[in-house]
């Protein structure tokens, strides 16, 4: 008699050990999670802003715009308090850089406004 | 085109939240509309209830909040209707409401009617409402043995609940250790155990095995304290009467004369009411001669999603509902099997197997994906 078994002896001694090991609460909170996975991918596949997002998230825009919150956020921490008044404003403001993100700034709400 | 449905069960969910992707573009430019009149904020997934009368399942588990199964472009009211005008195309709402609509969709539902037979309500556990099953659950926790009898009312909902109950009640029995204290006897109305023949031909062999009794032709007339008796003058004595109570359609319906007993005369494939050509019934409320069951209003819903879709887009309606049924038969010992069937193929149910328990299982929590039209 051979020692090896059949692949569909294998199939179904898979098939006995998966059950023999899955308890009703198991398969409750599989279904449970299928459940809620199936709504969120719906939601998700069907709402235009939400599919928009990740449409401009796997642009070359999207990655810089994250990169540069992050360097900014890491500046932010890493730069000491700004001395205040109108002398330390003017000073920001007369950066470029700064100039530039109020512009961006104010576009944004332009369009916002629209 | 206004749509109104009338009901948020799982017939008008389901049909609503199709209606809402097959319109969509409709609904974003305010040609069309949806709006949906129930009578609780509520979703009960009842057939639930059938697990929390035997404690299988909790009672948190079977609801959900009506809204949060609703495609965002249905305007959901919980106002439910008392008054059909057919002729003028409104209905009135609880609140004083008069709502126009172009196409009425009617999804009420159905309700056990255990006062219709004498004293069955007082002398009998039921598990068609949360308050009933929790009640029949802490009955049964109670109980040390004796004579069981189940017995079932026609019409009612969910064709495969009497089988249910007991192949529950004999798993539920065996667990407390005290099966062999119990004598469980099985009634059904008509001259066999199950009104589909080949349900029937499965189930009776089935209660050989485990040592049930049964008896057919057995109508409730009267219920007396330890006793029930039927249309026909056999009786059967009893320590724990389960019942499976007769059902009406909802009151709202018989007060509008709509149809007697409150279930609406409807075309059997096109799912108008008979005589009306803007309103369509599905699920519990229709008076088909086929199984009042949640995947009835399912099927049911997935050819008027399509076909009210159609009127709207088209004006013709395309497609007929073929009498689709699927429903599950939990048959103990962690094993299901299932009954499929239309109007013209009769169901051909299969030795219970647990991987069909298991999808039951898995359904049972995967019904809210089902009720937003995913599934
Ligand atoms: C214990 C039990 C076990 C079951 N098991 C199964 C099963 O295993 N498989 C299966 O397929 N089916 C099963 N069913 C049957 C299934 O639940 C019903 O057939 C199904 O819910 C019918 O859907 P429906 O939309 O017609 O009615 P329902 O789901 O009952 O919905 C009716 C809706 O109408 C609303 N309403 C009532 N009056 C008004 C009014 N005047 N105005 C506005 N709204 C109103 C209610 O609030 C409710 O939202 C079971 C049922 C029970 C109780």
């Amino acid at each position: 008699m051979s020692s090896e078994i059949t692949i569909q002896q294998q199939v179904d001694r898979f098939m006995q050990g998966a059950g023999d090991a899955l308890t009703d609460d198991t398969v409750a909170r599989l279904g449970f999670m299928m459940n809620e996975l199936l709504i969120i991918a719906d939601r998700v596949t069907r709402n235009k802003n939400i599919m928009k997002l990740l449409e401009m998230s796997e642009t070359k825009d999207f990655a810089k715009m994250l990169d540069a919150m992050s360097v900014a956020f890491e500046s932010y921490k890493e730069s000491p308090a700004t001395s205040g008044g109108i002398g330390g404003m003017l000073k920001v403001m007369s950066d470029p850089n700064v100039q530039g993100s109020l512009k961006l700034l104010g576009n944004f709400s332009k369009e916002l406004n629209k | 085109m206004h749509i109104l449905v009338v009901g948020g069960g799982m017939g008008g969910t389901i049909l609503a939240n199709n209606l809402a992707r097959r319109l969509s573009g409709e609904l974003e430019q305010g040609s069309s509309k949806i709006t949906m009149l129930s009578a609780s904020d509520k979703h009960m997934y009842q057939p639930g209830l059938l697990y929390v009368a035997v404690g299988k399942m909790s009672t948190s588990e079977l609801y959900r909040d009506q809204k949060s199964l609703l495609e965002s472009s249905i305007d959901f009211h919980v106002d439910p209707v008392e008054k059909f005008d057919l002729d003028n195309n409104s209905v009135t709402t609880k609140s004083g409401k008069k709502i126009s609509y172009d196409i009425l969709c009617i999804a009420t539902g159905s309700r056990g009617n255990a006062e219709g037979i004498p004293g069955l309500a007082e002398n009998s556990c039921q598990f068609y409402t949360e308050a009933d099953a929790v009640a029949m659950y802490k009955k049964l926790s109670k109980f040390e043995g004796g004579k069981v009898v189940v017995a079932t009312g026609v019409p009612h909902k969910c064709p495969m609940s009497p089988l249910e109950i007991t192949f529950f009640l004999i798993d539920y029995f065996k667990k407390r250790g005290i099966w062999d204290k119990v004598d469980l006897h099985y009634t059904y109305p008509i001259g066999r155990v199950h009104s589909l023949a080949p349900v029937a031909e499965w189930a009776a062999p089935e209660f050989d095995k485990e040592g049930v009794t049964y008896e057919t032709l057995f109508n409730m007339k009267e219920v007396v304290p330890g006793k029930v008796i039927s249309e026909e003058d056999s009786s059967a004595e009893f320590d724990l009467l389960v019942t499976v109570p007769p059902h009406k359609g909802m009151q709202v319906i018989e007060d509008n004369e709509l149809g007697k007993g409150g279930f609406i005369p409807t075309d059997k494939k096109k799912l108008n009411m008979e005589g009306r050509d803007n309103v369509f019934v599905l699920g519990d409320t229709t008076n088909l001669p086929i199984s009042k069951a949640g995947s009835t209003a399912h099927f049911e819903a997935e050819a008027l999603g399509e076909n009210i879709a159609a009127i709207v887009q088209m004006g013709e309606p395309v497609r007929d509902y073929d009498g689709k049924v699927f429903c599950f038969i939990e048959a103990g010992d962690g094993k299901a099997t299932y009954a499929m069937f239309d109007y013209n193929n009769p169901p051909n149910p299969q030795a219970p197997t647990s991987g069909l328990h298991w999808f039951k299982t898995a359904y049972n929590r995967m019904y809210w994906a089902s009720a937003r039209g995913i599934i």
